[in-house]
This record gives structure tokens, C-alpha cells and sequence, in this order.
């Protein structure tokens, strides 16, 4: 360990109120953490040049017919050179997963996004460049945000492109079949290093809606379905206030500005942010067709990291799903004890589901379920538009990390379902890919497939499950198992 | 900062040194369009402050570019953009990062602002070269 990374070490330990709840032996655990072994499995280095392409091996069941086509995952997957540790999991240099499903089975690759962060500190064999959770070096050799961006969240299809979505920086350009870096997108040269969202909004149209985020202002872009910009405007935002997902419905953009607030500027970002609990969340509405035309509710504060999808009532009103969590603790502290192989309960803080209702009149209200969950998702025919289910990761378990369920939830009944993967699994966002025509598909919600995949500890290996979308109770209708643990991934893509 | 120090320097606010060795500053991976705006610091104190000893604007036409400065010997640094459209700006975006490249001596790196000096500095002794990589 070098002086730098052991003082950095030191640091995070002592800081943020973390050396009071540190029990003495997480120095220990942290020294001695084989990241090969149980829920470690899930911030373990990657194999630096990559996965090659492998078939997974068929658990159970068979592939649906009428499904085919490639989930593209992201996530961080590069954590730690020896002891020299990333300072939050979602520092990891972004990773892509593609499975490719088809009537033969499953097959598999993954491969670095080749970012100017990830060739840096290979070169150095070091964690160097600041971050969300990372001080970086003082050497640090940062130009633009994209010097630092980590493209390692999401992914969108955008034409023939993947893009490797962070929220800080520009889209990462890869080649959709190899996986190859093109290198970061820009839209106007006007516009380079420009912050834009890991939760890019795609309309049924096609039409393509993002955010960047920058202190108390925001950037909005309307993009084609191709990925070329249409529209890009400034926006004043009530507060500096943390987002990492929004919502947009079918005339309005909706940003919670939840009262986590950026009350500084030096690396690493998360240190910036105050928490709040006396203030509210803070959520603007603007028009899409006019930005200047805007209204602000207010509801009492929580903390989210992922909304699921707004709609409309004939009369105005606005409604979306969120998972709302009474604390940040996880984000600022836990994920940043998970690289260094400590997994504190106590800094963990599970979210659940709501639904949050803008009245015409300026009134605001939150209808809680109680229900665990996180990585909402929804059929995105409907995106924008009324619609009753959300497909979501849940089961949470005291002193174990991650979901172990996925599960669903109708507004209109209030019924909910749930598919129980056990205690040993972690399991990851699943998607929604519709039933096409030619197989029965009749276009109504959730008339298809949620696929997803679950890092099983025990046989540490991936596996790529899939439901019917609207019986979920009932267990996968195929599951297949990788030859690889891959480390837990954020979001993905289904084309 | 480097904006305004490069403009003070091109209107003439700045004496010409009295003496005389050469240095010669070569640029290489350039984009082959627009003008460099090369600022030159004689110390620390110069460089931080952002008050050029000299400046220089160099058309660029190809991959590479040169320009040479008449000077005493001592310490120095350079801060350089390249103002790829010719705009007379060091253009930003509207969250206020530059998105024109731009470099400094010792091809010093910043950490999101100019190369700290002690990476920049370097010493005039004789006639001298700088090479600079965009
Ligand atoms: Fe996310």
C-alpha cells in the first residue's frame, strides 16, 4: 500500500462519523478481504482484457419463442491495483455485459469501456483520478469531466451506436457488436464534457430525453431516436440539490431535487453533499415544449436514487413511481466500505416503493406500500403515458447485501408478486422486452418477458433468468448459468 | 484568468524583455485550423498571477506549429490555448468547462484548472526548446 492510498484509507475511515460505527476489525477485514469469496464477489475485479465469448449453460426451462435479441449491462467492475482502493463502488471503471439470447441459449462477453480514467490508472497500475467517492491523486491529470468519467452505469442504443452512459460527462461511443470504444459523444462543440444522465428518457416515439446536472442548474437535451441533438437549454434549479434519476411523462420533465445538497466543489463529489432532513424534496415541472414554463411542489424529505415512470390524468395531474429511502446513508457511506470488502448493515438503507401525485392545484401527495424496492422498471411502450405496473428488485434481508427478489407491483389493484431467489442470491435489474406480434403479442402492458440476471454467491456465477412479465410468481420460464461471477452491474439495455 | 492575461499580454501592456537568449516553443498534434494563443511567464509569481512577460498568437495550418520568444535567462512558464475557431475565446460550455485544448510547458497537466507551477517551470539558459503535444 502506498503512503497516499493508506492515508486515503485512514481518511475515509475517520471521516463522516464512520470511525464511531466502525467495529476495530474492519481494518482487519479490509486487509485480509479475498474478493473471490461470498458477497466480495460482487466488487471483484473484472479480467482486465476482458470476457471471451462463452455459452451459458442451460439451468432450466426453455427460451421463450419470439424472444431474441442482446442485453447490454453496465456497471463498475474494476475496483483496486493490490491495496490501492477505489474510494466508492460507483468509482469502478464501467464494464459492458452483453448477452446475446436467442432459440439456441445464451451467450456471453464483456469488455472495459476504454476510458481515458480506465487507461490512466492502468498505465500506473493505481487508482489516480477523483471521482464521485475518490479524492484522486494531486497529480491527478484532469482537462475535462471527461478525463474522469467512469462510463459505468448505464447504456442506451442510440443508432448504430452503444452508448456507456455516467452521469458527470459525455456518453461513451462503443461499436454495438465488439463492444469497442469509439471514444466520449459530442453533440456541438459548444457542448463538450457536457454532464448527461445515466437515465436518458426515450419516448415511444423514439425522441430521446437526458439531463446533465451542475450545482443548481440543469442542462436538458432532446435528442432524435438516432442520438443527434435537437434541442439543448439551461435550466434554473430550485435547489443544487442531488439527482441521479428523473422523470418525464408525456408533456412535462419532472426533477426531484431531493434536499442532498452540493454545498462545495472540491473532489470527491459525495463529500459535498449536506443532507437535509428539514428541508424538502423540492420537485420542478417544466413543459417540454416550453422550458420557461415551470412549477415547484414540495413533499417532505426523502432520498432516491431510481424513479420509475410518470403519466398523465386527463385533468393534469402528474404521477410517477419512486423508491424513497429516509436516509443517504448507503450512498455516502456503505458503498464505500463495499470496495474495501466491508459490508456494514448499518449503513445500509433499503428503499421503498411509492407513488407521488403533482395536483393541478399545487398540492403534492406520496402514496407509501411499504414494499421493498429498488431498479424499477416498467413496459416502455407506455413510457410517458398511463399505465399500472412496475417490475422491481426486492427481498431485502437483515446484514446481507443486495436484493434477493424480484417482484412487481400494480397501482391499480395493489396487488404485488414475487419471485423469492434465496439468501444467497444478489439479484440485478431485470427488463421488460415486449412479446412480438408474430408470437401472440398483443401490445398491452407487460404482454412479454422480464429478463434480468442474479449473482448467485454459491456457485459464484451470473445467471440470466427469464419470467413471464405478468407471472413472476411463477418462477423463470428459462434460466441459464455463465462460466463467470460478474461484478453486480447497474442498468441495461434490451435491442 | 488566462483569457485576460492573454489579451493584456497581445495589446502590448507588457515590456519586451532587454535580452536575449531564444526560446523555442514546438507544438505537435495539432488540429490544423485556428490560432494558438501562447502566454509566456517569467516566475512563479507571474504565472500564478496570470501577468505574461510576453505573448504570441501563432496561425496553425498544420499538425504542427512553432513560435519563438527573445528572452532573459530565468525561470518560465507557458500557458497556451487553441482557439480552434477562430473566435478570439477560449470557449466554454455553458457549465463553464473548456472545451477548446489547451496545454502548458513542461506538457504539465492541471487537475481541473492550470498545471500548478512547479510542473510548468522551466529554466531559459542558452537558446532553449520547449515541446508541447496537444
Ligand atoms: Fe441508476
Amino acid at each position: 500500500m502506498t503512503d497516499l492510498s493508506r492515508r486515503s484509507f485512514l481518511t475515509a475511515l475517520g471521516g463522516a462519523g464512520l470511525m464511531a460505527a466502525a467495529p476495530t476489525s474492519w481494518a482487519a477485514a479490509a486487509a485480509t478481504a479475498t474478493f473471490s469469496e461470498g458477497w466480495r464477489l460482487a466488487v471483484a475485479n473484472a479480467p482486465a482484457e476482458g470476457y471471451a465469448p462463452s455459452a451459458l449453460t442451460r439451468l432450466s426451462g426453455k427460451m421463450p419463442a419470439g424472444l431474441s435479441g442482446t442485453l447490454y449491462r453496465n456497471g463498475p467492475a474494476w475496483f483496486r491495483y493490490g491495496d490501492d482502493t477505489t474510494g466508492h463502488w460507483f468509482d469502478g471503471d464501467g464494464m459492458i455485459q452483453k448477452y446475446d439470447l436467442s432459440a439456441d441459449g445464451v451467450r456471453h462477453t464483456g469488455r472495459f469501456v476504454d476510458t481515458v480514467k480506465r487507461r490512466v490508472e492502468q498505465q500506473k497500475q493505481a487508482i489516480v483520478m477523483p471521482g464521485f467517492g475518490t479524492k484522486g491523486r494531486a497529480d491527478a491529470p484532469v482537462t475535462s469531466n471527461d478525463d474522469v468519467n467512469a462510463a459505468n452505469t448505464s447504456v442506451l442504443r442510440a443508432g448504430d451506436e452503444l452508448w456507456a452512459l455516467w452521469e458527470g460527462g459525455s456518453p461513451y461511443r462503443l461499436d454495438a457488436q465488439t463492444l469497442l470504444t469509439k471514444g466520449p459523444k459530442t453533440f456541438r462543440d459548444d457542448l463538450k464534457g457536457l454532464a448527461f444522465l445515466a437515465h436518458p428518457k426515450v419516448e415511444p416515439s423514439g425522441r430521446i430525453w437526458s439531463a446533465g446536472f451542475m450545482g443548481d442548474k440543469a442542462w436538458i437535451w432532446q435528442l432524435s431516436p438516432a442520438g443527434e441533438m435537437e434541442r439543448g437549454e439551461l435550466i434554473q434549479l430550485p435547489a443544487a440539490g442531488y439527482a441521479h434519476d428523473w422523470v418525464v411523462s408525456e408533456r412535462h420533465l419532472i426533477l426531484p431535487m431531493q434536499p442532498l445538497i452540493a454545498e462545495r466543489q472540491t473532489p470527491p463529489f459525495v463529500d459535498t453533499l449536506v443532507w437535509h432532513p428539514d428541508q424538502p424534496i423540492r420537485i420542478l415541472v417544466v413543459e417540454k415544449a416550453d422550458l420557461s414554463k415551470r412549477r415547484l411542489y414540495e413533499l417532505p424529505a426523502a432520498t432516491y436514487f431510481h424513479t420509475g415512470d410518470a403519466w398523465e390524468d386527463t385533468d393534469g395531474t402528474i404521477r410517477f413511481d419512486v423508491c424513497l429511502a429516509s436516509s443517504p446513508k448507503f450512498g455516502l457511506n456503505g458503498a464505500r466500505d463495499l470496495v474495501k470488502g466491508v459490508y456494514n448493515a448499518g449503513n445500509d438503507e433499503e428503499a421503498h416503493l411509492a407513488l407521488i401525485t403533482l395536483r393541478p392545484d399545487g398540492r403534492a401527495d406520496m402514496q407509501a406500500t411499504g414494499v421493498s424496492s429498488e431498479f424499477p422498471q416498467t413496459d416502455h411502450r407506455f413510457q410517458g403515458l398511463r399505465r399500472d405496473r412496475v417490475v422491481h428488485v426486492g427481498g431485502y434481508i437483515e446484514g446481507r447485501l443486495g436484493a434477493h427478489a424480484l417482484s412487481a407491483f400494480d397501482w391499480k389493484t395493489g396487488k404485488a408478486q414475487t419471485h423469492d431467489f434465496g439468501r444467497d442470491a444478489i439479484v440485478e435489474e431485470a427488463l421488460f422486452v415486449p412479446r412480438p406480434a408474430s408470437h401472440g403479442g398483443t401490445g398491452q402492458e407487460m404482454d412479454g418477458w422480464m429478463v434480468g440476471t442474479v449473482l448467485n454467491l454459491k456457485a459464484k456465477a451470473t445467471e440470466l433468468h427469464v419470467f413471464e412479465a405478468k407471472n413472476l410468481s411463477a418462477g423463470p420460464v428459462g434460466s441459464w448459468r455463465s462460466a463467470h461471477a460478474t461484478p453486480l452491474g447497474f442498468h441495461g439495455t434490451f435491442s | 484568468m488566462l483569457k485576460s492575461a492573454l489579451i493584456a499580454a497581445l495589446m502590448g501592456l507588457i515590456a519586451l524583455p532587454a535580452s536575449a537568449e531564444t526560446l523555442t516553443v514546438q507544438f505537435s498534434k495539432l488540429t490544423p485550423k485556428g490560432t494558438l494563443m501562447v502566454a509566456l511567464y517569467k516566475g512563479e509569481e507571474a504565472y500564478t498571477s496570470g501577468k505574461p512577460v510576453a505573448g504570441q498568437q501563432v496561425a496553425v495550418s498544420s499538425d504542427t506549429a512553432t513560435a519563438t520568444f527573445e528572452v532573459e535567462p530565468g525561470q518560465y512558464g507557458l500557458k497556451i490555448f487553441h482557439d480552434v475557431n477562430g473566435n478570439g475565446q477560449m470557449d466554454k460550455n455553458p457549465f463553464g468547462m473548456p472545451v477548446e485544448p489547451f496545454a502548458f510547458s513542461n506538457n504539465a497537466k492541471g487537475r481541473m484548472g492550470p498545471a500548478a507551477w512547479a510542473d510548468a517551470a522551466f529554466e531559459v539558459k542558452g537558446n532553449t526548446t520547449q515541446d508541447i503535444a496537444f
